[in-house]
């Protein structure tokens, strides 16, 4: 336990550091060039006006934006994952980000997007689009006399989703063109919401929701022994199952709210992060959030560095990468 | 399942099966009509009649009926036919009751095949596109299936399930990539929403005979899929070269998949419904339950794609959609009733 323990925290460590490294590396990348040396007088305050655009109006929010996504969906993912005892659970396979999607999409079609009122409906709106979504599967997953098997949790949130997508298609059909590309391209995860105006509104959410999970690390740890072992512990076993599912399904559903829907993201990194430092989660949910954050923001980073791939959506580059580790979990697991 | 019930439900399921292969037949048979006659301006029976039987080009009717609804209707015979004849031999051989050709991946590879061929070759001739797509469909099948029975307990429904699933979006993903770079968005669309609207005589005539030869080789190898759904030890048992049977089944899949996906696009949940309603009636023999799902098929997406242009006219509601709203709740309940009899 104790090595894993010195793991974890450097782990961690290292995580942050490379996330750090990244985003210089991010703000570097773009159609403008900037030296170190420039980026390092923007931030000291004695750059040139036209720096100071491109990197406080263009790249930083952008980037800020890919961290928080990926850092909301990474954590989330890691809770559901412990609070199910499921390896496949996430947002993404739970359908709780096709649910969060849909209601988003409702949004685009009954609001102008960029209107004042929607950026604050947003979120409340795809965080009742995830509970639904999450109260709909475990409904019909659930039966009496039985435990919840994994699989068929799985299988139901895959048909959920699946079944949220084409509602969601149906909506998109009846947009008029403009709003029809942003759906589109929100669909395939954009990343869109690259604005100090929606970041403001996201940062805190995010910050507050994860620092309430972190909070409860502790709790997360005995959930991860079995239910019954909690309760034997003294856990308050609905109380806290219920509250905790709450938070992540409301980190998820911030996260595809402004980011759009990245599927695989809340299922990988904790994969990542379990398996270089353990079961822990003082050290497991940061190092997971980490890497969920790492994941978007270097696939972010890709696209808009390489000119093969320049213009494609976010998440197409974070599927390609991602579906094969997946596939290869999948192979691995009993 | 124990034996007696098995051969039972045969006997009985043999003896109706012509019964209901007519009313079957009736139903596709009325469909068709239907979809002929109905759409964005409504015709009389008769009218449809005598664009096909006694066809004067100066009717403008008569236009529209040749031109635009019978390749349509056809096409929806053809396609329909195909996916859950597909299913059919599929559930079969993999003896999974979950297995379909849209759910499994394999629609998502032949869309991909499809963008590949419009980004490499554009305007090329339909038959590239054909080929392409039955090479994207048999390179998802391998995927899929390596993946699905790939570690220690072979191949569950939950894994090709699951396997599938990432399959199908990582080449759903590769489409968006190559629709966006070579900007061929607009032309995908068709084969991303899952629509019969444009299909020209030329693009079925390129699909006969492909159809002809899938819907065969299905029925050929029947009996033979019927001893594979009991097992691989009941089959080689009884003789039967279970791997080429296997093999033989995939060739056909690949081929209906890929001819279906080029038609109207990758299209879920008919495959794992409609072999499902045919065991129900039948029984489980293959040589009932692969007729039975070409002509149920048929009829069903005929029915399906009269619903999407009458519902909300004139605007089409995309097949796509109206197989989810269909196709979800029946495999929630085919996955729950799975899990019952596995516990």
């Amino acid at each position: 336990m104790k090595v894993k323990q010195a793991r974890g925290w450097s782990v961690t460590l290292a995580f942050a550091v490379l996330l750090f490294l990244l985003v210089l590396v991010s703000l570097n990348t773009g159609k403008m060039s900037l030296k170190l040396g420039e980026i390092m007088e923007v931030f000291l305050g004695a750059a040139s006006e036209r720096n100071e655009t491109i990197v406080y109006q263009f790249r930083m929010p952008r980037i800020v934006l890919a961290a928080l996504v990926g850092f909301g969906m990474g954590g989330a993912g890691v809770v559901l994952q412990t609070l199910l005892r499921n390896d496949m659970a996430s947002p993404g396979t739970l359908g709780i980000s096709a649910g969060a999607g849909l209601f988003v999409m409702l949004v685009i079609a009954g609001f102008q997007i960029t209107a004042l009122p929607s950026r604050y409906l947003l979120p409340v709106l795809a965080f009742v689009g995830g509970i639904t979504s999450a109260v709909l599967i475990f409904l019909l997953a659930y039966r009496r006399h039985a435990e919840v098997s994994p699989t068929g949790l799985i299988l139901t949130g895959v048909a959920v989703g699946t079944g949220y997508g084409a509602l969601t298609l149906m909506i998109t059909l009846k947009l008029d063109d403009n709003q029809m590309e942003f759906a589109q391209r929100w669909n395939a995860g954009s990343l869109w919401g690259d604005d100090w105006n929606y970041i403001g509104i996201m940062l805190p959410l995010v910050a507050g929701i994860w620092l309430y999970l972190y909070s409860r690390y502790r709790i997360l740890d005995l959930f991860a022994l079995g239910q019954l072992l909690a309760k034997g512990l003294g856990v308050r076993i609905r109380y806290q199952f219920v509250s905790l599912a709450l938070a992540a399904v409301a980190l998820s559903s911030v996260s595809v709210a402004f980011g759009g829907s990245f599927f695989f993201v809340g299922l990988i990194a904790p994969h990542i992060a379990r398996r270089l430092c353990g079961g822990n989660h003082a050290w497991l949910l940061p190092a997971s959030s980490l890497a969920g954050a790492l994941l978007v923001l270097a696939a972010d980073t890709l696209v808009r560095s390489s000119i093969a791939i320049v213009g494609i959506p976010t998440g197409i580059v974070i599927t390609l990468i991602s579906a094969p580790y997946f596939l290869y979990l999948l192979a691995r697991i009993k | 399942m124990t034996q007696p019930q098995h051969s039972a439900g045969r006997s009985q399921g043999g003896r109706l099966f012509p019964l209901y292969m007519t009313a079957g037949a009736l139903m596709l048979l009325a469909a068709a009509a239907a979809s002929v006659s109905f759409g964005a301006a409504d015709m009389s029976l008769a009218t449809a009649w005598g664009a096909v039987f006694g066809f004067n080009p100066d009717i403008s009717e008569h236009q529209v009926i040749r031109a635009l609804r019978l390749p349509r209707t056809l096409a929806g015979i053809v396609v329909g036919a195909s996916l859950a004849v597909c299913g059919a031999v599929m559930q079969g051989t993999t003896r999974n009751p979950l297995a379909d050709s849209g759910l499994m991946g394999i629609s998502s590879g032949a869309a991909c095949g499809i963008a590949v061929s419009l980004a490499l070759v554009p305007g090329g001739p339909y038959l590239t596109q054909m080929m392409f797509s039955c090479i994207g469909a048999a390179l998802a099948t391998s995927l899929t299936y390596l993946f699905a029975s790939a570690g220690g307990r072979g191949m569950t429904p939950q894994r090709l399930v699951l396997a599938g699933l990432s399959i199908s979006m990582l080449f759903g993903a590769l489409t968006s990539a190559i629709a966006i770079k070579y900007r061929i968005g607009k032309e995908m669309i068709h084969w991303t929403s899952g629509s019969t609207a444009s299909i020209s005589w030329i693009e079925l005539a390129v699909a006969m005979p492909l159809f002809a030869l899938g819907i065969g080789t299905a029925l050929a190898i029947s009996r033979s899929v019927t001893l594979l759904s009991m097992g691989d030890d009941v089959a080689s048992g009884l003789g039967l070269q279970a791997r080429r049977i296997r093999l033989i089944a995939t060739l056909a899949v690949l081929a209906l998949t890929g001819l279906a996906v080029v038609i109207v696009g990758p299209i879920g949940f008919v495959g794992m419904i409609i072999p499902h309603l045919a065991r129900f009636l039948v029984g489980a023999d293959y040589r009932y339950i692969i007729p039975m799902s070409a002509i149920y098929g048929a009829g069903f997406l005929v029915l399906a794609d009269l619903f999407g242009r009458l519902y909300n006219r004139p605007h089409e509601t995309p097949l796509g959609i109206i197989f989810a709203v269909i196709g979800v709740p029946c495999f929630l309940y085919i996955a729950r009733k799975i899990r019952r009899e596995t516990q």
